[in-house]
């Protein structure tokens, strides 16, 4: 079983929402209801302000809290993918999902059940990239496996040792 | 077996099933979710915590108005409040009537609501709630059939026909009930079951078997819906007031991600 | 390629595309299936990739849109639009434009547009068959004063940027993350920084941009002429410019060194105008001088003072004296692709204009584009000549340009007035005829677009256009039947002036047609191969003989004569932005990007919010000497106190489309007509304001 992933690059996002829209227009969602959520923050006090942008989707998680929370077994994990999944007629849309997600990722649809990134399931992966990561026009969102992801994070953060000695390494990902 | 013990052997048995449900798919779930969201609070190094309660304005809004129906349709919506309202009352009258009626009287000799004036009302009021329920049942049966294509899944039908049923035989209990007990005190007060009764005996449906197979089959399915209730789609009955309540419209989504932000700064 | 993959996907058929959303022209990827498009992205062999930006994405709807015009308008006697047919149109407005060249000359029509798009036929028809000297984009309202700063510099109007090779950028007033996305130069900025190019942003308010910055500067508005000449200053007087360019390629380079020491420019001087403290300039301006290769370049927020012009001056006279230019990782001259012309002319059809254009004449001989707000002037006072007949193409001046009352008595006074617009615009409201365009996924159209090196799209007809909408070329056509030049519009079908247009492109035109974009190769340093600028001494001029010689001075200064500044009555400066998520009249009922954002606001310091006790969504009232707006507030820490900042003329509060009806307040009405006075571009931020709680 191979898992899925999406690396993204804050230093690189600049909030400018195209990887919502796309994913939108892609999966012919609502225009509504987003799968995708950009959160851009600003903060301190003129002119010291700091500001940071994030791009969020379901992270597909390996062990997923939102399968466990779900009181209908409407969620599952694929097994080839290692998508998280959900199957919209099981589900009632009380969104117990969502308490759940540590990173709010499931979205209330117009049918009123419960609807989230399906790491484009139409594309395959390695083939092409899914819509957020092909529209980005930073190039802040890579997706792929997560094994894959790792290394590349990797190769960043030594890129970067390599001119600035006073780098901070944040490495998201820990060997086992 | 009279009435009363076969109907107390089926509470039994359907509380436990319902118990067994409740606590596997509504207790343990909230359980792990609050746990789940401590623990994610606790290896990130939150400060503030994840969970800011709801507002009361928010709770009235989802568990009572139905937010989240609202705001797909008003037809939906008008339909769902048709079978909410009517569910919640008559099903709270009919407790009441079971037990200060029917088991007051049969174990304490309590008056009031077997032959008082708590009878009426109590009547009066099932009557209405079942009616209503019973429209917003059919409407949402037939809107099921013949115009929402995608939502005719099997699993929906069942369940609104499952509910459908249980009010149908309700009536009928209480209709055939009246045709055996023409001369009932409060028989103006069961307006709709009290104007089949008079139909029914007509048809020579009535008499005292068929009554007691109607009741019979009533209890049974009654039952058997309260306690399928938290293996089936009626879990939402009791966890989407909550789960709604709590993530406010998406909000709480909202505010996670705005969070996990916040930790990349 | 992934083209393939998604076709294969979704069943689509591929067809290239040009985005029409900005002025960037993004080369795109159009997915197409059963006369509708499915998906969007940009074209993977242009070098933005498939990347689009959310206006570029989202504008997938206008293919969609119902709202949009769908057949010719016609005011009638009571002011209502009424539908006519596109042969009575056609027929009356060239009826009415004989009529008026007669009378009045050719030059009496006056042609603007926005997006430039397929414009060549009309230079063709109205340029050189009518007659007139007055066609002109809408860069009044734009980038006009670094149009003509680089015009005077470079002698090339649109310098674009090599960010992927640079090791320093400093951006005044610009905000390329934010509204005005280039998507390969936003990318490239980004990756550039990863490898260590240092960012220094000059802007009032924290935009995206300076997010992003090292360096944030936060300058008081108007003041980054100052801040300019004080870092020229420090780099003359430490002479850490680079002195074998400046003998070989600079004209005027000690003329400008004894202009900026003899005037005392120095930091100290600057430091007490700017607000930036001393310190900080000469180390930003040892950073520039002593980092190569570098670049600076400046946008909207230098344009829109009446100090723009100058500033704009020493920034590019900044880069030239350090040798930072069209160098890898400097501005580029960009070059142009060899390009024909869709349709030829001959000589003796050609109507020799005998007057000056609008511009010239009134004053603005320098000015690249006319300047769009003397036209009620020339309209109803008929001075310097009669201008009768207005053409606007996708252009919304009624939103876009200052003092809004006053356009709308021109439109009402002048004889014909036409727009031709995808949208039932703010002008066209005004107009009297309303001519329907087929939006950009529904016509076809050969253009340079504004990457670095010559690079060309092929955009195609993705779907029929809506309703009875036409393109642009085939409304030049049926308008040249009507008006006497058919015979020189003679085509079948697009392919046949496309075909003649890219004839000369080392490409074939199967290819190009399948690819959808051609890129040449990226140059540097052209000027020392291709023999000297374009410039009158053929070097970079930083003193201006031209200048000189039309009586304004031949070098960059600090004056703040023009300057308005706020004062105990109206003490905030207004200063105006793009939204990020918007752009123009053609975003506003899209559904996508109004769920975004679908009002404009005025951003507060939290200081001078708490003190007027305005909180944030509040509505305020925002008044000017000339009007007053009502418009929500945000609070912010990212702008500057005693600044306003509002996003402007994105045609918000409109009246037409489902979406877009009502929405948000149009500040133009607040601006006085101010400009500057060489170039003729407007000075949107000179404006002062008050703000009240209501």
């Amino acid at each position: 079983m191979s898992q899925y992933g999406f690396y993204f690059d804050k230093e690189k996002c600049i909030g400018c929402r195209a990887c919502e829209v796309a994913c939108q227009v892609w999966n012919n969602a609502v225009q509504t209801v987003k799968w995708r959520n950009v959160s851009c923050l600003t903060r301190g006090t003129y002119p010291e302000v700091t500001g940071v942008n994030a791009s969020l989707a379901c992270m597909h998680c390996a062990e997923a809290p939102c399968k466990k929370a779900c009181p209908r077994q409407a969620i599952s994990k694929e097994e080839d993918s290692g998508g998280v999944t959900v199957d919209q007629s099981r589900c009632v849309g009380c969104m117990l999902c969502l308490w759940a997600c540590p990173f709010g990722a499931p979205q209330m649809g117009v049918k009123g059940r419960m609807e989230k990134c399906t790491f484009c399931e139409e594309r395959p992966v390695g083939k092409i990239k899914r819509a957020c990561e092909e529209i980005c026009p930073q190039q802040a969102i890579v997706s792929g496996r997560i094994e894959d992801l790792v290394l590349r994070s990797k190769q960043v953060v030594a890129e970067r040792l390599s001119y600035d000695k006073q780098a901070e390494v944040i490495l998201g990902h820990e060997e086992k | 077996m009279d009435k009363f013990t076969y109907f107390w052997s089926l509470i039994i048995v359907a509380s436990t099933l319902f118990m067994i449900g409740a606590y596997k798919n509504v207790f343990l779930k909230i359980y792990y979710i609050v746990w789940v969201n401590r623990r994610v609070q606790e290896v990130n190094g939150a400060i503030d915590p994840v969970v800011t309660m709801p507002e009361v304005s928010t709770i009235i809004n989802e568990a009572v108005m139905q937010n989240r129906i609202k705001n797909r349709s008003t037809f939906l919506w008008s339909r769902h409040s048709l079978i909410f309202f009517g569910f919640m009352v008559l099903f709270f009258f009919d407790c009441i009537y079971t037990v200060f009626g029917h088991y007051m009287h049969h174990y304490l000799h309590y008056e009031y609501f077997i032959s008082g004036p708590g009878r009426a009302f109590l009547k009066f009021c099932m009557e209405l709630s079942g009616a209503v329920l019973l429209l917003g049942l059919t409407a949402g049966l037939i809107h099921r059939i013949i115009f929402a294509k995608q939502e005719r899944t099997l699993i929906d039908i069942k369940l609104i026909v499952l509910l459908w049923v249980v009010t149908l035989t309700g009536f009928l209990t209480e209709a055939f009930r009246l045709s055996i007990e023409p001369n009932d005190p409060f028989i103006s007060y069961s307006f709709i079951g009290g104007n089949l009764a008079p139909v029914l005996q007509n048809l020579h449906l009535s008499g005292s078997n068929a009554a007691a197979a109607v009741w019979t089959f009533h209890a049974t399915v009654t039952v058997a819906f309260f306690a399928y209730i938290p293996f089936s789609k009626f879990v939402h009955i009791m966890v989407a007031p909550i789960g709604r309540s709590i993530t406010q419209n998406g909000n709480y989504g909202q505010m996670k991600r705005e969070r996990i932000t916040e930790g990349l700064l | 390629m992934t083209r393939d993959v998604i076709n294969e996907i979704r069943g689509t058929k591929t067809v290239p595309g040009v985005c029409m959303i900005c002025p960037w022209h993004c080369p795109t990827e159009n997915f197409v299936k059963n006369g509708r498009v499915e998906y969007v992205r940009g074209n993977e062999y242009a070098v933005n990739a498939t990347s689009r930006c959310v206006k570029g994405i989202s504008s997938i709807h206008s293919s969609r849109d119902s709202d949009r015009l769908l057949y010719p308008m016609k005011r009638n006697s009571q002011g209502v639009h009424e539908r006519i047919s596109w042969d009575d149109a056609l027929t009356q407005i060239a009826a009415r434009l004989k009529a008026n060249k007669d009378a009045f000359g050719p030059e009496s029509l006056v042609y603007l547009w926005h997006l430039d798009s397929n414009e060549t036929f009309t230079h063709k028809l109205f340029g050189e068959l009518y007659g007139t000297p007055n066609l002109s984009g809408h860069g009044a309202a734009c980038d006009q004063d670094r149009r003509l700063a680089a015009l005077e510099t470079f002698a090339h109007p649109l310098p674009v940027k090599d960010y992927a090779n640079s090791r320093f950028v400093m951006l005044w007033g610009a905000d390329p993350f934010g509204p005005n996305e280039a998507l390969h130069e936003n990318r490239e900025l980004l990756e550039s920084m990863k490898k260590g190019c240092r960012l220094v942003v000059v802007d009032p308010n924290r935009s995206r941009t300076a997010e992003k910055a090292h360096l944030w500067l936060p300058i008081k508005p108007g003041t980054d002429g100052a801040l300019a000449l004080a870092m020229a200053y420090h780099i003359i007087e430490t002479k850490s410019y680079d002195q074998a360019f400046c003998d070989e390629w600079v004209h005027g380079f000690s003329e400008f060194a004894e202009h900026v020491l003899s005037n005392e420019y120095t930091p100290k001087w600057a430091e007490t105008i700017t607000g930036i403290s001393r310190e900080t300039i000469i180390a930003v301006a040892d950073e520039f001088a002593l980092t190569k290769p570098a670049l600076m370049d400046g946008l909207k927020g230098l344009v829109n003072y009446t100090t723009g012009l100058d500033a704009l001056r020493t920034v590019f006279a900044l880069n030239v004296i350090t040798g930072n230019i069209d160098g890898p990782g400097n501005l580029i001259l960009k070059e142009l692709a060899p390009l024909d012309m869709p349709v030829d002319i001959p000589e003796e059809a050609i109507t020799a204009t005998e007057q000056l254009p609008l511009g010239s004449a009134m004053g603005y001989p320098l000015a690249p584009d006319m300047p769009t707000q003397l036209l009620p002037e020339a309209v109803l006072e008929g001075n310097p000549y009669p201008v009768k007949s207005l053409f606007f193409h996708i252009c919304n001046p009624a939103q876009s340009d200052p003092n809004t009352r006053l356009f709308e008595k021109m439109m009402a006074a002048v004889d014909l007035s036409v727009t031709i617009d995808i949208y039932m615009s703010e002008t066209a409201q005004l107009s009297e005829f309303v001519l329907p365009e087929a939006s950009t996924y529904e016509r076809a159209e050969v253009r340079e677009s504004l990457w670095a090196g010559p690079q060309v799209v092929f955009a195609q007809p993705a779907i029929e256009p809506l309703g009875e909408s036409k393109p642009l070329y085939e409304i030049m056509k049926g308008l040249a039947e009507k008006m006497g030049y058919g015979e020189y519009f003679q085509w079948n079908s697009w392919e046949d002036w496309a075909r003649k247009q890219t004839a000369f492109l080392p490409v074939t035109y199967e290819e190009l047609k399948e690819k959808g974009v051609w890129e040449g190769e990226l140059r540097y340093h052209k000027f020392k191969t291709d023999g000297g600028l374009a410039t009158p001494s053929g070097k970079f001029e930083i003193y201006s003989n031209l200048f000189e010689e039309m009586g304004y001075s031949p070098l960059p200064g600090f004056s703040e004569e023009h300057r308005i500044k706020p004062d105990a009555e109206y003490p905030f400066q207004l200063i105006n932005c793009k939204m990020q998520y918007h752009c123009g009249t053609h975003t506003q009922n899209n559904p996508y990007l109004m769920s975004i954002v679908s009002e404009n606001w005025v951003e507060l310091n939290t200081n001078d919010a708490r003190r007027l006790g305005i909180a944030d969504g509040d509505r305020v009232e925002v008044s000017s000497p000339q009007a007053s707006a009502t418009i929500s507030a945000k609070v912010s820490e990212a702008v500057q106190p005693g600044v306003a900042r509002v996003p402007h003329g994105h045609g918000f509060g409109r009246r037409f489309g489902t979406l877009a009806r009502g929405k948000g307040t149009h500040i133009n009405p607040l601006f006085e007509t101010r400009m500057n006075p060489v170039s003729g571009g407007i000075s949107f931020n000179e404006c002062t304001v008050n703000i009240r709680k209501i």
